[in-house]
Parts: structure tokens; C-alpha cells; sequence
């Protein structure tokens, strides 16, 4: 055939010339392999013709993918996959650490920093502390006059659309100068900032932030103007603060609202108000009894201390900012506030260097240490989870160019460029990149909400994806698509002209470099899909493990009641609380009534007494029977006990067997357990208090009251007088027939007060919520994981026994049966995963310690989950590699030594 | 493919044959197609009807001597078989008897 091509040439030289013999020469390759094989070939006129040469490179891509749609889709799906996740993670990475502020100029606004040393005006106490106090802002704003200055405090504060709505939702809420959206040079989207002469008492306006108008308030266009609640306090919303202003220049995220500082100061002037008064009358009953015993006595001097306490005057800690006027340097505005600080009530000047203030200034727009270690940490996941499906691209074309040698010779042979075949492949990893980007995108649009709520992002953040998110995928595809067609193009760029006309496809194989990077993708890629098999089994476990808990009560008919924070609401006097308890106590249905200061999944967190994590909860002598405690040993303190204070207490079992193994707890004292006790008279009242010569009277069955304490043991005090408490009861049946009962009970005592109930059964629903999606993400990312590195597998077993056809059919030949050559291929292959298996096993037992800290009931090295991870992982593999291998083993070696 | 009937196209390549005395190989053949009738004729296109004539047994091929002209490789030499001149004949007594119907106006 050559030489017949070869002299037609010649004669058509002669004849026509050359231009006209080689278009002929050409158009007669052609049609040889058009009417002698099978094989589709371009027609030369798309690959010589130039202008449309895009969109024939895109169809032709498209129409070889639709060739192989098995792999082609798996590795589409695990690219997609892997590009909705990276995206989701970029997304809420975008939101809460790239933003910048949307302030102004922000190169001259600073941060300053301050360390105060002497007595705080804060607290009262003396030392140091790293608060600009409000106080001390006032006279810094009064006297800088190289810097305006601006003060932001930021607290938690309760929620309400309206002030019916039962149901607070926690909030974090900045208080601002009035200044502070004018000099930083923010703006609203919607209505007005807030501005200086809003800063006045009385005032109660509120800005609302972007995202919790949109996620929380549903976008409302009509949200000017109206009225919410903070606390126990209606504001007025005046604007909707810009998209871009998404957090204040401090870490931490970003406030649902703007208030000003005065209103601030109305809201807790108030509450202190109310604390003050409700002390003082407590104080006055006290002192009118004459027969004041020791606990008596030490009780006044707690509430004397507690008035006198300076954190009840309105003085808070606030961060500030300043913009520095044109022309100052920024070291001469800290020489300014340094001055300035030096000057201030608390400092003790000329006094030892220690115990000066100091002052320093810093750019707001140099991201945190903090905040590059969490860049650095997901980008490293993104980019790993990115590298794996693009390993999977490249073994997919890489496979896919060994078996196209010959129409990449043809193409050369009817005059491609080697440039020409190069972009034609990049076009087809393109193409597979654009597709997986754009479902990528679509999946990460849709597990956005979820991962926003598993990761607990608040309410507060936009992560809807904007213009710099779609950038980033686009960025994403063209890396995927280039990184991924790099070898492919390289490899099938150098296809010659006549292996392709001479010979069919294995003829000759031009030996490839040795797999070395291919094994070890394999082998990382199942590595890592053990490790995140583990996490997923373990997580797993221990959701099932905490489903199953013994919580020691019956969540269905449990439930705690609380009273709204706000003027007047922390403390309540005991009548008030003996009255609600009675109450309550007579609704039918409900079987008991008890005070504590914790009732189940109200968010009791153990403190760290002696070295030893533990709950400590203040109850009256009826919640362990309300609760259905059992009585292991002792005896419950009396009502009388809790009256007067006296220094008894009750421990759980655990804590029992713990600390006192075999010996008996009972009259033992509890400095066992939280080491020292407070000084006689001493004694400060709150949570952290330890009365001195507490002596143990009781120990009672276990009560898990937050899931993720369930193995912390609880001691029991009696309740204190200064104690915020709860009402916990038991129902007959389903509580939640009583609700309207309920709220009835609490406000004949007081009718303006709004209960709020917490459902135990509730309480547990949302505790097992974190650990079902922890477990579901760890298997959708295991399973990602997997599926990467199953179709990895068999992209690159697939291509390896194809380029060994040619010795599979030498060896069979020579006698070597089906069963020979699968277990000779089956055992190359599976080398390279064998070795990543043990790699990623040893990384899991060396990782789990990170993860222990979510697990309940099982070990992180757990051997159960370990097996079942590796069990999982090597039958995908072996499937993964099995399908291949027995395909090639069983090719007749006639039909193959006929090709060679 | 078509049974024992004969293309359009493997017609002409039978008749080339016997003008060009059989014996011949695929150049002369394309040349003196592509020259008589007129129209570009690919290679590729000679090469497959003559291996479908051959399959239907009106085509006999052997390989020629080696000549120095090309390179020390034989040639194929393709001849009209017994079967395929009969084939032609009919078909020209068809056309025949329908072109004299056609000027006898009969």
C-alpha cells in the first residue's frame, strides 16, 4: 500500500504538482483507513481547516468521552465531587476570613492595642489586663488629635422578632461608637448607619447585618423601620449594613446587629439595676434576722461583696480603632496614644516598667496567625481532595491517548501539528474539567446549608457563592484541566506516523517510563481513603454508641424551664420560685417539680476540679426523685440544708468508684475532689465556689446531661440563693400538652415573664444532630474518597494490562493459563495499594488522639472500625482491579501475536 | 454488501480491468478510472471493491514479481475471473436491450 501511495505521488507530481499530489496523497491516506478500518477518523477538513477549530476539537472530545462513558463518568462524578466540596470549603473560607471589612481606606485604620497595668477600671482587680476600658476610651477620644478614634464591644444577647415570640434565638451584637460607621467608612445597603447624635441614652436604634437579614429575616424589604428585640428591650431597625461589611475588624464572627454604645449601656444599666436592688433587699432580710448563724453570716458578707462588685457599674471592655489623619505616620499616632494611656486613672505612672500600659498599633488588614493557620490547614485539604481526582483525570487520558496512538498518527499523518494534537487533548481534559466544575458547583450550591451548619457557621455569614467564588472554580477547572492533560498531551504528542499506519494499536509498544508516580498515587490514594474510612467507622460507632446512651432519667418526659435574661430575671427570690414550683406542681399530668441550676441539655459544661473533668450541678432535695435518680448509698440533703447553705453534697457513682474505689464516700470530705476549699469566710458565691468542710452525704446513679459529657461524673451542692435556676419537671405522658399550663404557672407569679421550655427529648435530638452529621460527613468524604480511588484503580490497571498485551500473550503462548495471568497481574497491581493500605492504617492509629475528643464509647484505635476500613477498601480495590485484569487475561494469544 | 449483484463503481473497476489486459495492479487502475471517467477516485475506494469483487469471486488476485522500481516489494496483481467477465456481460445485455427500447422508442 505504501509504495502504491508512493507512486500515484510520483505520478501526480508529474502531473498536477506538488501542492496538488500531496492534498491527493493525504485525501488517499485517508480514505485507506476510511474503507480498510473501523476506526473513526477525522475528516481532514476539521483538522486543516483553522477557524472552527474549537468547536471541532470540543466535539470530537465530546464524542470520544461518550466512547468510555463508564469511566468517563465515574471520573466526572469523583472530579465533580472533589470540586463541590473544595468549593464549599472556599466558600465559608471567603466569607470568614477574606472579607475585607468593606471599610474604607483601611490601610489607615489601626487597631490599638492596649495592656493596661494597675487597678481596672474594668473589673476592679489589680494586675494587668488587655482591654481598653470604656472609660479610658472616652478620655483617649477626648484627647487624640492625630487619630479618630472608634469603640466596638461585643456581647451575646437573646433575640426576638417581636415581643410575643416565645423563643429567643442567641445573638451576637456589637455596640458601637456613633462614630464608628463614619470614620470606617461603611455603609448600609438598605436605610441608614448608625451615627453620632444616635449615640445618646434613650436611643434604641439597631443596624442589622447582611447575612442575618438574609438568613435569618428572610431578606424582608420591609425591615426598615420595624421593631425587634434585644434582650428585654424593642429597637428599632434603622438600615441593613452593606454585604461587604460582613464582620468588624476583630476575630470572631460578625455580629447580627450594630447598636449603639448608650443603648448598650441602657440594656445593662438596667439589668444591673434590677440585680442591685434584688441584692439589696436580700441583704436587708438578712440583716433583719438577728439569729444569724455562721453559714448566715457568711452569706451577707457574699452578697456585700457582690454590690460592691465595681463590674455593676457600666463600664465595659471595648475594642478600638482609629484612623489616623492625613500626613501621620502611624508610629506618631502609638507615640500619641502612648502618651495618652500614660495619663489615664488606672496607670501607675513613673512606676516600674511592668505595671506601665502599653500601647500598640496594627494594620486591621494583616490577617491573624491565627487565621493563616486555618487557610493553610483547609487549603492543604482542598488541594489534596483536588490532586486525587485530577491523578484520576490524568490516568483516565492517559489510558485513553496509550489506546489512540494510531488515530494520533493518522492525524499527524494527514498533517496535524504536534502543537495541533497537543491542544486537542488539552481540549478533551478541559472539557472533563468544565463538566466536573459545573456539577461541582451545582453539588456545592446544594450541601452549602448543611456543611454551614455542621461546621456551625453563625447565622450571621453570607456564603452564598459570589462572582470571587465562581472565579475560584473557574480557576479550579482550568488546573484540573491543565495539570491533568499535561501527560497525557506529552505522551501522545510524540505518536509517529508509521507505527500508526503499519501497525495496529500494541504492535510495538513504546515503553513508557516506569509507573514509579502512578504507584505512588495509588498508593496515597489509598492511604488516604483508610484514614477517612477510620474516621467515618469511628464516628460512626460512637453516634451509635451515644444513640443507645443510658442518660439515667427518661428523656420523653422530662422537661426544664427557664425565664428570660433580662431586667430583674437572673435572680429570683426563693418565694417566687416556691410559688412557680407549687404551681406547677398541681397541673395534672405532671408527677414532679424540682429547681436546678442545670436541667438536661440546658448546657451544663464540667469544670476542671483537681485534674478531673466534672459536672456540678445545684438542685433542691426533689430533683433527684423528679428526675428518677436512684439512691445508691446515703442519703438526699433535706430542705432545710439547702435553706441554711450547710456544706453537704452528693456525688454520682462514678465519681464514687473513681475517687474513692473500694472505701466508703459517705462523711468523706470533698476536697478529694476539688482539691482545697475556699478560705472560711471567704467563700465567693457562683459556680466556682467550695464551701469549706463540705462532707459527702449521698451518692446517686448517674445523669448524662449533655452528650458530649456523658462519661463526666456530677457532684451536688444545694442550691444557692445566688444561683440562676431552672425548673426541671416529669410528666405523666408527653410534655408538651402541658406547655400552655406550664407558662401559665410561671407568670401567675409574675405576668410579665416568658418561660422558655426545653424538651429533654428535644435537648438529645439536637446533641445526636452534631455527631450524625460528623459521621455522615466523614462517610461522604470517605466514600469520596474511595470512589477517587476506585476509579484511580481501575483507570490505571485498565491502562497497565493494556500496555502488557503483548507479554500476556507471549506468556500464554508459552502455557501459562487464564488463572496464571490474573493472579501474576491481580498481584502487580495490588502491590501499590497494599502498600498505601499500611501507610494509611499506621496514619489512622497515629491521627485518631486528634479525633478522640468527639467520640463517646469508642476508642480511637478502635480494631473494629480499623478492620472494617480495610476490609471496605481492599474488596473496592480488588474489584476495582479484578474487572481489568480478567478482561486482558482472557484474550486468545493467537489474536494477539497476529497484531504483533 | 450487495450479494452477487455489482455496484456502479465495481462495474467500472471490471471493465478497467479487462481494458488494461488483467493482470494489472491497483496504480494503473486508479489512473485509468480517475482519466475515463473523469472524476477524482481514491485510492482507498479502489482497494475496497477490489477486495469486495474478490470476495464475491469475480476478482482473482496474486502476487506479482518483484520489480526494482518498487523497492524490491512484489506487486498485487489483480485479473477478472471467468465469473466476473460473465457478470459485465449481463449486465451490458440489460442496459442493451433497455437503451434500444429507449431509441426505438418502443
Amino acid at each position: 500500500v505504501e509504495t502504491d501511495l508512493r507512486e500515484l505521488f510520483a505520478i501526480r507530481l508529474v502531473d498536477a504538482g506538488y501542492s496538488s499530489a500531496r492534498r491527493r496523497y493525504l485525501a488517499d491516506v485517508v480514505s485507506l483507513l476510511r474503507f480498510r478500518s473501523s476506526i473513526p477518523v477525522p475528516s481532514p477538513r476539521h483538522l486543516l481547516g483553522g477557524s472552527r477549530e474549537m468547536v471541532h476539537d470540543l466535539l470530537f472530545a465530546a464524542r470520544l468521552l461518550r466512547r468510555q462513558p463508564g469511566l468517563f463518568g465515574a471520573t466526572v462524578a469523583g472530579l465533580a465531587v472533589a470540586i463541590g466540596i473544595s468549593t464549599a470549603v472556599f466558600s465559608i473560607m471567603h466569607a470568614a476570613l477574606f472579607g475585607d471589612y468593606g471599610i474604607a481606606a483601611p490601610e489607615t485604620v489601626n487597631r490599638v492595642a492596649f495592656t493596661g497595668a494597675g487597678r481596672s477600671p474594668i473589673t476592679g482587680d489589680s494586675g494587668t489586663w488587655g482591654n481598653w476600658a470604656f472609660s479610658d476610651y472616652v478620655q483617649l477620644r477626648e484627647a487624640a488629635s492625630s487619630l479618630d478614634v472608634v469603640a466596638a464591644a461585643r456581647w451575646v444577647s437573646d433575640y426576638r422578632a417581636s415581643a410575643t415570640d416565645g423563643a429567643p434565638f442567641r445573638v451576637t451584637v456589637a455596640a458601637v461608637s456613633g462614630n464608628y460607621f463614619s470614620v470606617l467608612g461603611l455603609h448600609a445597603s438598605r436605610g441608614r448607619t448608625l451615627a453620632v447624635p444616635d449615640d445618646v441614652p434613650g436611643q434604641a436604634l439597631a443596624v442589622v447585618s447582611h447575612g442575618f437579614w438574609k438568613n435569618r429575616l428572610g431578606a424582608d424589604p420591609a425591615i426598615v423601620g420595624r421593631t425587634i428585640w434585644l434582650g428585654e428591650r424593642p429597637f428599632t431597625v434603622v438600615g441593613v449594613a452593606d454585604r461587604a461589611h460582613s464582620a468588624p475588624p476583630s476575630a470572631g464572627s460578625p455580629p447580627a446587629f450594630w447598636i449603639t454604645l448608650a443603648s448598650q449601656a441602657d440594656l445593662a444599666t438596667g439589668d444591673a439595676a434590677a440585680r442591685a436592688a434584688d441584692t439589696r433587699a436580700r441583704l436587708d432580710a438578712l440583716k433583719a434576722n438577728r439569729a444569724a448563724d455562721a453559714a448566715e453570716r457568711e452569706r451577707l458578707q457574699a452578697l456585700e461583696r457582690d454590690l460592691a462588685n465595681p463590674a455593676r457599674r457600666w463600664n465595659p471592655a471595648v475594642d478600638v480603632f482609629g484612623r489616623t489623619k492625613p500626613g501621620v505616620t502611624r508610629a506618631q499616632a502609638e507615640a500619641e496614644v502612648s502618651v495618652i494611656a500614660m495619663g489615664l486613672p488606672g496607670a501607675r505612672d513613673g512606676g516600674p516598667a511592668a505595671s506601665r500600659p502599653t500601647v500598640a498599633l496594627a494594620p486591621v488588614d494583616a490577617p491573624a496567625r491565627g487565621t493563616v493557620v486555618i487557610i493553610s490547614t483547609l487549603a492543604t485539604t482542598v488541594g489534596f481532595v483536588v490532586f486525587l481526582a485530577c491523578a484520576n483525570v490524568t490516568n483516565l487520558l492517559l489510558a485513553s491517548a496509550a489506546t489512540r496512538r494510531r488515530e494520533i498518527g493518522i492525524r499527524l499523518a494527514i498533517g496535524a501539528s504536534r502543537g495541533r494534537i497537543v491542544r486537542q487533548l488539552l481540549t478533551e481534559s478541559l472539557l472533563l474539567g468544565a463538566i466536573g466544575g459545573v456539577l461541582g458547583l451545582l453539588i456545592a450550591t446544594g450541601i452549602m446549608p448543611t456543611f454551614a451548619a455542621l461546621i456551625q457557621v453563625p447565622p450571621t455569614f453570607d456564603v452564598s457563592p459570589d462572582l470571587t467564588v465562581y472565579g475560584f472554580v473557574a480557576l479550579l477547572i482550568l488546573a484540573v484541566g491543565l495539570i491533568a492533560g499535561m501527560a497525557p498531551a506529552r505522551y501522545g504528542g510524540r505518536g509517529d506516523l508509521v507505527a500508526a499506519l503499519t501497525s495496529d494499536q500494541f504492535a510495538a509498544p513504546r515503553p513508557l517510563p516506569r509507573g514509579t508516580l502512578r504507584s505512588l498515587l495509588i498508593g496515597g490514594q489509598a492511604a488516604a481513603s483508610v484514614v477517612l474510612l477510620v474516621l467515618a467507622a469511628l464516628l460512626t460507632r460512637s453516634l451509635v454508641h451515644s444513640a443507645q446512651v443510658d442518660l439515667g432519667y427518661d428523656p420523653s418526659r422530662i422537661v426544664g424551664v427557664s425565664i428570660g435574661r433580662g431586667p430583674g430575671r437572673v435572680l429570683q427570690p426563693e418565694a417566687y420560685w416556691t410559688a412557680v414550683v407549687e404551681r406547677a406542681r398541681q397541673i395534672p399530668g405532671v408527677d414532679g417539680a424540682a429547681l436546678a441550676v442545670a436541667a438536661p441539655f440546658s448546657g451544663l459544661s464540667p469544670q476542671l476540679l483537681d485534674g478531673r473533668r466534672v459536672n456540678r450541678n445545684e438542685t433542691s432535695p426533689e430533683y433527684f426523685e423528679t428526675m428518677g435518680v436512684r439512691l445508691v448509698k446515703g442519703r438526699i440533703y433535706t430542705a432545710d440544708e439547702v435553706r441554711q447553705q450547710a456544706p453537704v453534697a452528693m456525688i454520682s457513682e462514678r465519681l464514687a468508684r473513681e475517687a474513692w474505689g473500694d472505701d466508703d464516700p459517705i462523711g468523706a470530705s470533698l476536697e478529694r475532689v476539688w482539691g482545697r476549699s475556699d478560705a472560711p469566710g471567704k467563700a465567693t458565691p457562683g459556680p466556682y465556689r467550695k464551701p469549706p468542710g463540705t462532707r459527702i452525704v449521698g451518692v446517686v446513679s448517674e445523669v448524662v446531661n449533655e452528650l458530649s459529657t456523658q462519661d463526666t461524673p456530677t457532684i451536688y451542692l444545694p442550691l444557692a440563693p445566688t444561683s440562676v435556676a431552672q425548673m426541671v419537671l416529669r410528666t405523666r405522658n408527653d410534655p408538651r400538652g402541658l406547655l400552655p399550663a406550664l407558662h401559665g404557672a410561671v407568670q401567675s407569679a409574675d405576668p410579665s415573664h416568658r418561660p422558655t421550655t426545653l424538651f429533654a427529648a428535644d435537648g438529645l435530638q439536637r446533641d445526636l444532630q452534631r455527631p450524625a452529621m460528623l459521621a455522615l460527613l466523614a462517610a461522604v468524604v470517605g466514600a469520596t474518597a474511595l470512589g477517587l480511588a476506585v476509579i484511580g484503580l481501575f483507570g490505571v490497571t485498565t491502562f497497565v494490562v493494556e500496555q502488557r498485551r503483548h507479554e500476556v500473550s507471549v506468556r500464554k503462548a508459552l502455557g501459562a493459563t487464564n488463572g496464571d495471568i490474573t493472579t501474576m497481574l491481580f498481584r502487580d497491581s495490588l502491590t501499590p495499594v497494599g502498600a498505601g493500605l499500611a501507610f494509611g492504617t499506621l496514619l489512622a492509629l497515629l491521627g485518631g488522639r486528634v479525633v478522640q475528643g468527639v467520640l463517646y464509647g469508642v476508642g480511637s484505635r478502635d480494631p473494629l472500625a480499623i478492620l472494617v476500613a480495610v476490609s471496605v477498601l481492599v474488596s473496592a480495590a480488588a474489584a476495582a482491579i479484578l474487572l481489568p485484569v480478567r478482561r486482558a487475561s482472557r484474550v486468545s494469544p493467537a489474536q494477539l501475536l497476529k497484531q504483533g | 454488501v450487495k450479494g452477487d449483484r455489482l455496484g456502479e463503481f465495481e462495474e467500472l473497476l471490471l471493465l478497467s480491468l479487462q481494458a488494461l489486459h488483467d493482470a494489472t495492479y491497483v496504480v494503473p487502475v486508479q489512473q485509468y478510472l480517475e482519466r475515463t471517467a473523469g472524476r477524482p477516485v481514491s485510492l482507498g475506494a479502489v482497494y475496497a471493491a477490489l477486495d469486495r469483487l474478490e470476495l464475491k469471486g469475480f476478482v482473482r488476485s496474486s502476487m506479482g514479481e518483484a520489480t526494482p522500481e518498487r523497492g524490491g516489494k512484489s506487486k498485487r496483481l489483480f485479473s477478472v475471473t471467468r465469473e466476473g467477465k460473465r457478470m459485465v456481460q449481463d449486465v451490458r445485455r440489460v442496459r442493451d436491450a433497455i437503451w434500444r427500447a429507449i431509441e426505438t422508442g418502443q
